[in-house]
């Protein structure tokens, strides 16, 4: 299995989990799960940082997917981190993550916009 | 021939033989001289079976007796066992266990004297084949070495027959001869036991099986010593980026200590390697870990980090003879900034060196069992293992390892122990053939693999990306589909022609239609990098097969 670490941090009510290494078919799951069971359903929103993230498959995006369709039914926000012009966000562009999930060029950049949000709300 | 019914005698019938002298009765000197022989240099070397066997049978020629048998005391002392016998096998067979003290067998322990039985239908034995036999007369005596009991001897015969003192007489010559040499084949047979169990433990601490990387040719061997259980060891370690740690090392001393502390420092260095310290820093918590542990240790070790995508290794070595270098047909061992072994200098450092990694070059590890001789400086090892590689370059790395020992230690077993790992970086081929498990682990090494290859071919970076990322979807999905009994596997092949990339993924899988909304992800993904896809389903499994222009 390829080795891709996992860190969760949590901001306010937000939960930010930065991703390393190579995410495919042989941990993208056991991630998704990892982040999953350690997502509290006071949190807000749940940041996915992929700035470490040197490569990423299908089956990655399809945890993306999931992990956003759980997140959604609980009234929790997903936003994905990804630094442009990279291998990581051409796949994600290909699949259309870029266009149909709220993304941010930074994690403070996610955090500010989910406080904008919070305050326009 | 006296009876002594007196307690602690014998039981019925039986007679206790006073033990005498062997000068007082004088036996025909044919059958002296044959029973003295039974104390030849050439027997006392003789392994246990084969000794016993040599003995059986002399007592049964010169008595001429129809059964003979040897019980030998157990480490405990409280039982004999049968081990050796002849015309009456089943009491090895049967694994016939005698108390001392009991019995025909066990009284002769006890008093540790000659007992002879005239008729045993009277007598009290406890072995019920004695009489099974049809055995009438028993005359057995014991086997003492410099006062200690190592067991018994007895002869028997199916015919009525009165075994006198001189009978008693040989058989105790025979006994007296024969005693220590048992007594020493039982001594080096636990030792060989122990030997044996240690060299067992020794294998056990060492990896049962090198990893199969993709981009990386590994052999190793361990050979144990002949007479000692040693501690010298490697390991290979996959680590991530295709990068892979190869370590060596040599416990100082031998035994089951060194055994046990070798497998420590072992698991010390694969831990902290996994962890993707430097060989540096690997080399330096290693060595405060063998600090830490009770007991004085010492050991020398190496570690080198072998980088498949840079074709480089890095390595750091703690008093252990140097790596050796077969480059382009040439050999020569590293260049190692010296530094002491682990566990001798606190806070010691372990100076890093590098060295680039041509295709086809290979790199050794030893340990010193390889190269040295008694009464020989290391550097005319060192000149010899070099001018022998020399011979062998261009011969595959497992020829490379096994001719390696056979010609600097040849094949009459080895003094010390020897562990030796070679590794090889293999040219790129131009036509990429890989057969792979169908097992997810394997899509981060295939993709790293593709990329290495592509590497030759000058592409761009985006050229490289499609690649690698529609052929990771098609291997994808051969892991998915494959179904078979017993473990599933694929093929992969790539080759290049006129600027144009084409990969061709096979499996032997059923095609499963894309469920899901996000299922057919991986296809598109292929069809949206790529400029041709074609998928073809059959019965049999699924070929993909993908084209690139490069530069397009």
């Amino acid at each position: 299995m390829e080795s891709a670490d996992l860190r969760l941090e949590t901001a306010r009510d937000v939960v930010v989990a930065h991703l390393e290494g190579e995410l495919d078919l042989s941990n993208a799951r056991g991630v998704g799960e990892a982040i999953r069971r350690d997502l509290s359903n006071d949190a807000r929103a749940l940041v996915v940082d992929l700035t470490g993230v040197t490569y990423l498959d299908s089956a990655a995006i399809h945890v993306l997917y999931r992990l956003h369709t759980r997140l959604h039914e609980r009234a929790q926000r997903l936003w994905i981190v990804v630094a442009a012009d990279t291998p990581v966000a051409a796949t994600l562009g290909l699949a259309g993550v870029l266009t149909s999930l709220p993304t941010a060029p930074s994690v403070e950049a996610a955090l500010r916009a989910l406080g904008d949000a919070v305050e326009d709300g | 021939m006296t009876g002594a019914q007196d307690a602690p005698g014998p039981g019925a019938g039986q007679v206790l033989l006073h033990p005498r002298g062997v000068a007082e009765v004088a036996p025909p000197s044919g059958q002296l001289a044959a029973l003295y022989r039974l104390s030849d240099p050439g027997l006392s070397e003789l392994s246990l079976e084969p000794l016993l066997d040599e003995l059986l049978r002399r007592v049964r020629e010169i008595l001429d007796v129809d059964t003979v048998a040897v019980l030998l005391l157990e480490p405990e002392g409280t039982h004999l066992r049968a081990t050796a016998a002849k015309g009456i096998e089943e009491e090895v067979e049967q694994g016939v266990r005698v108390p001392v003290g009991r019995g025909f067998a066990g009284r002769i322990a006890a008093h540790r004297a000659p007992v002879a039985i005239r008729d045993l239908s009277r007598a009290d034995v406890v072995n019920p084949i004695l009489r099974q036999k049809g055995i009438c007369s028993m005359l057995g005596v014991p086997l003492i070495a410099e006062g200690r009991l190592v067991g018994v001897l007895h002869v028997g015969s199916l015919v009525p027959r009165v075994f006198d003192e001189q009978a008693a007489a040989l058989l105790e010559i025979a006994a007296v001869r024969v005693a220590p040499a048992i007594e020493r084949a039982q001594v080096l047979e636990a030792l060989e036991h122990e030997h044996r169990g240690a060299v067992a433990l020794q294998r056990s601490l060492l990896p049962g099986r090198l990893p199969q990387l993709l981009g990386a040719e590994l052999f190793a061997r361990y050979l144990p010593s002949r007479d000692l259980v040693g501690g010298d060891w490697y390991d290979v370690i996959e680590l991530a980026d295709g990068r892979i740690g190869l370590t060596i090392g040599d416990v100082a001393g031998h035994g089951v200590r060194a055994a046990t502390l070798m497998g420590e420092l072992r698991t010390g260095m694969r831990a902290y390697a996994l962890e993707h310290h430097s060989p540096a820093e690997v080399l330096g918590r290693v060595d405060r870990l063998l600090h830490s542990l009770q007991g004085e240790g010492m050991a020398t070790a190496g570690y080198g980090v072998v980088d498949l995508d840079a074709a480089s290794m890095r390595f750091a070595w703690a008093g252990h003879p140097p790596p050796l270098l077969i480059a382009a047909g040439r050999t020569r061992t590293l260049d190692v900034t010296p530094a002491p072994p682990l566990g001798v200098v606190p806070y010691a450092r372990f100076p890093e060196t590098e060295v680039a990694l041509g295709p086809d070059d290979a790199i050794v590890l030893y340990t010193d069992g390889l190269v040295e001789r008694r009464g020989e400086s290391l550097d005319v090892g060192l000149e010899r293992l070099t001018a022998t590689a020399d011979e062998l370059a261009g011969s595959s790395i497992e020829d490379l390892t096994h001719e390696l020992v056979e010609r600097l230690v040849g094949t009459a077993g080895t003094a010390d122990d020897i562990a030796i790992l070679a590794v090889r970086i293999p040219r790129q081929p131009t036509r990429l053939e890989l057969q792979l498990p169908a097992d997810p682990a394997v899509l981060a090494p295939v993709r790293r693999a593709l990329r290495r290859w592509l590497a030759q071919w000058d592409p761009g970076p985006d050229d490289a990306f499609a690649i690698t990322l529609a052929t990771a979807e098609a291997c994808t999905n051969a892991v998915e589909h494959a179904h078979s009994p017993g473990p599933a596997s694929f093929a992969l092949s790539a080759s290049h022609e006129d600027g144009t990339v084409t990969v061709t993924v096979a499996d032997r899988g059923a095609w499963r239609a894309p469920r899901g909304r996000h299922r057919g992800r991986g296809l598109a993904l292929m069809h949206d990098v790529m400029d041709e896809v074609d998928v073809e389903r059959s019965e049999d499994g699924s070929t993909v097969r993908l084209r690139r222009r490069l530069g397009s």
